[in-house]
């Protein structure tokens, strides 16, 4: 083949085909694209996130535990020992702050991994623009690093209820339903949002007063209870409100989910994680020219 | 020619989509070709070319396309239109710390990227011993990469890169930041890697660089191929672009059937 100025390319009347790009690997070194399929990346970098926010810290992997036992004492006193708040019908002054973290803790969750999600692609070029990266493990790494923070506190709060109550709900063996469910719907809403981060980026300045609004719309400080009547229908929309109350019913009350709740928000989480995961995968291919 | 070589372009054009808004985007992709938003750029337009397996420089001024071609390449992006076939595990060293975290440490960021090539996590430890050997980063292996130098995080990059049994390698730029004396190292490394059968493509301004790793160069200038064979052939060509090149008055022209 000898150097030559090559012509223009000639003009051609057929009707273009979208461009491609054909790969082909050896058999077994295929670089996985599901998420089971890479579930060891999942892994380190959820280890990572998890522990990279404890690191070089004093008390390292003390901190997981130290803020909900913390949080735990200071509702405690708050809301027991000096305004004496009850949580509906509940006779115990120790219950409000039990009542109270059951509801925060899930929402702590949501909230963190849907606030951090919109901006978990802008964050990483690096990933985008640079290298093939599943990209979709992103958002899902947000949602499980921050429920391992709420399992632990979970733990701790079993444990202090078992303490106050005086007795163990075997009900905490629903626990892993529920928590699947929020996973899903927690995922699938992150998926969403990263994706859409990407292209309008007022939606993380949005985030702070949309998840405050979703928050008191959402039995956390207050029971199920006490919504009157012509607002009941939250519970049945709002999939956050039926968890919180399951998470107290299992945890608590020594009760099993309200199973046609659970039925409901299980549905709504299945399709926001089929919708979610499915914006994303069909959008990312567009990130690399944008950001 | 009935050879196949592992990296082939056939009429590739990729445009760039230029938004005034990124929500411009979106509503493309959600309604579907019902109306243009945006401005286009063609990086590259009607390119066919094949590479042999052996090193090849991809040679042009700036802008030319050619960070745009290994990008193609690699899979980071998608043409537009036309086809790129590539056969086998590709690696590249896109820019400076390609695909590392800054947060991670230098051992964590290894891991994480033979994991994305889909090696598993046992097979990269046992590969953990001669990169850190080949990147010669010392005790900061275990530090956070964004304490290293660039020349390190170059280092580490290509270890990594060349480490995972690439049988595609692509390498923008990287080079120019190593000493001399990694660069030497490099091209023992890289001799290896040919004597494998390993097809390298290298983007560099540097004709050091270019007599030192390849047998062949493909020269591009505004998204064209010009040019391509052996360094020599191609080289006075490339001169004569350079003596000639005003930036200020490029054009950027589209493949003419995509315009209707």
């Amino acid at each position: 083949m000898t150097a030559a100025v090559t012509d223009r390319p000639k003009q051609e009347d057929k009707p273009r085909i979208p461009g491609s790009r054909i790969s082909t690997v050896a058999a077994g070194s295929e670089a996985p694209t599901s998420l089971w399929g890479n579930r060891a990346l999942i892994g380190l970098m959820v280890h990572r996130d998890f522990i990279g926010r404890y690191k070089g810290s004093l008390l390292g992997a003390f901190w997981p535990l130290i803020n909900p036992i913390g949080h735990l004492v200071l509702y405690t006193f708050l809301f027991c020992i000096v305004l004496k708040v009850k949580f509906g019908a509940s006779d115990s002054t120790g219950n409000f702050a039990l009542y109270l973290m059951a509801g925060l803790l899930p929402w702590g969750c949501l909230a963190e991994s849907l606030s951090r999600s919109t901006t978990v692609i802008l964050e990483s070029p690096n990933l985008v623009k640079r290298v093939v990266f599943p990209l979709q493990i992103l958002p899902v790494v947000l949602v499980i690093s921050s429920l391992l923070s709420e399992l632990v506190a979970f733990g701790i709060l079993f444990v202090a209820a078992t303490i106050t109550l005086h007795k163990v709900n075997p009900t905490i063996l629903f626990l892993p339903l529920i928590v699947i469910s929020q996973i899903l719907f927690t995922g699938g809403l992150s998926c969403l949002l990263a994706s859409l981060g990407v292209y309008i980026r007022d939606i993380r300045h949005l985030m702070a007063l949309g998840l405050s609004a979703w928050m008191y719309a959402t039995p956390i400080v207050y029971p199920a209870s006490a919504l009157p009547a012509n607002l009941q229908f939250l519970i049945w929309i709002n999939p956050m409100a039926g968890i919180v109350t399951d998470y107290r019913r299992v945890l608590l009350e020594g009760n099993p989910p309200d199973w046609p709740v659970y039925a409901s928000y299980t549905a709504v989480a299945l399709i926001a994680w089929f919708l979610g995961y499915g914006f994303f995968q069909k959008t990312k291919k567009s990130f690399a020219d944008i950001i | 020619m009935t050879e196949q070589f592992k990296v082939e372009l056939e009429n590739v054009s990729k445009r760039h989509n230029i938004y005034d808004r990124p929500i411009d985007r979106l509503k493309e992709v959600i309604l579907r070709n019902r109306k243009s938003y945006h401005r286009e750029y063609w990086a590259l337009s009607d390119m066919s070319v094949k590479f042999q397996n052996c090193t090849t420089a991809v040679l042009g001024p700036n802008g030319a396309g050619k960070s745009t071609l290994l990008q193609l390449v690699a899979g980071v992006v998608r043409p537009t239109f036309g086809q790129v076939t590539v056969r086998g595990r590709v690696t590249a060293i896109l820019e400076l710390g390609a695909g590392f975290q800054p947060d991670y440490s230098g051992r964590e960021n290894v891991l994480m990227n033979g994991m994305m090539l889909g090696i598993s996590k046992a097979e990269m430890l046992e590969r953990m011993d001669s990169i850190a050997e080949f990147a010669e980063v010392g005790e900061f292996f275990d530090q956070p990469l964004k304490t290293y130098s660039s020349g390190m995080g170059v280092r580490l990059a290509f270890a990594t890169a060349i480490s995972v049994d690439p049988e595609v390698l692509l390498v923008d730029e990287a080079l120019a930041v190593g000493d001399e004396r990694f660069i030497n190292k490099c091209n023992q490394k890289v001799r290896e890697l040919q004597e494998q059968g390993t097809t390298i493509i290298v983007v560099t301004h540097n004709m050091r660089i270019v007599d030192r790793f390849c047998q062949r160069a493909v020269l591009v200038n505004e998204g064209r191929l010009i040019a391509e064979g052996t360094v020599d052939e191609v080289r006075p060509i490339y001169e004569s672009i350079m003596s000639q090149t005003n930036y200020s008055q490029k054009t950027f022209t589209a493949p003419v059937a995509a315009i209707t």
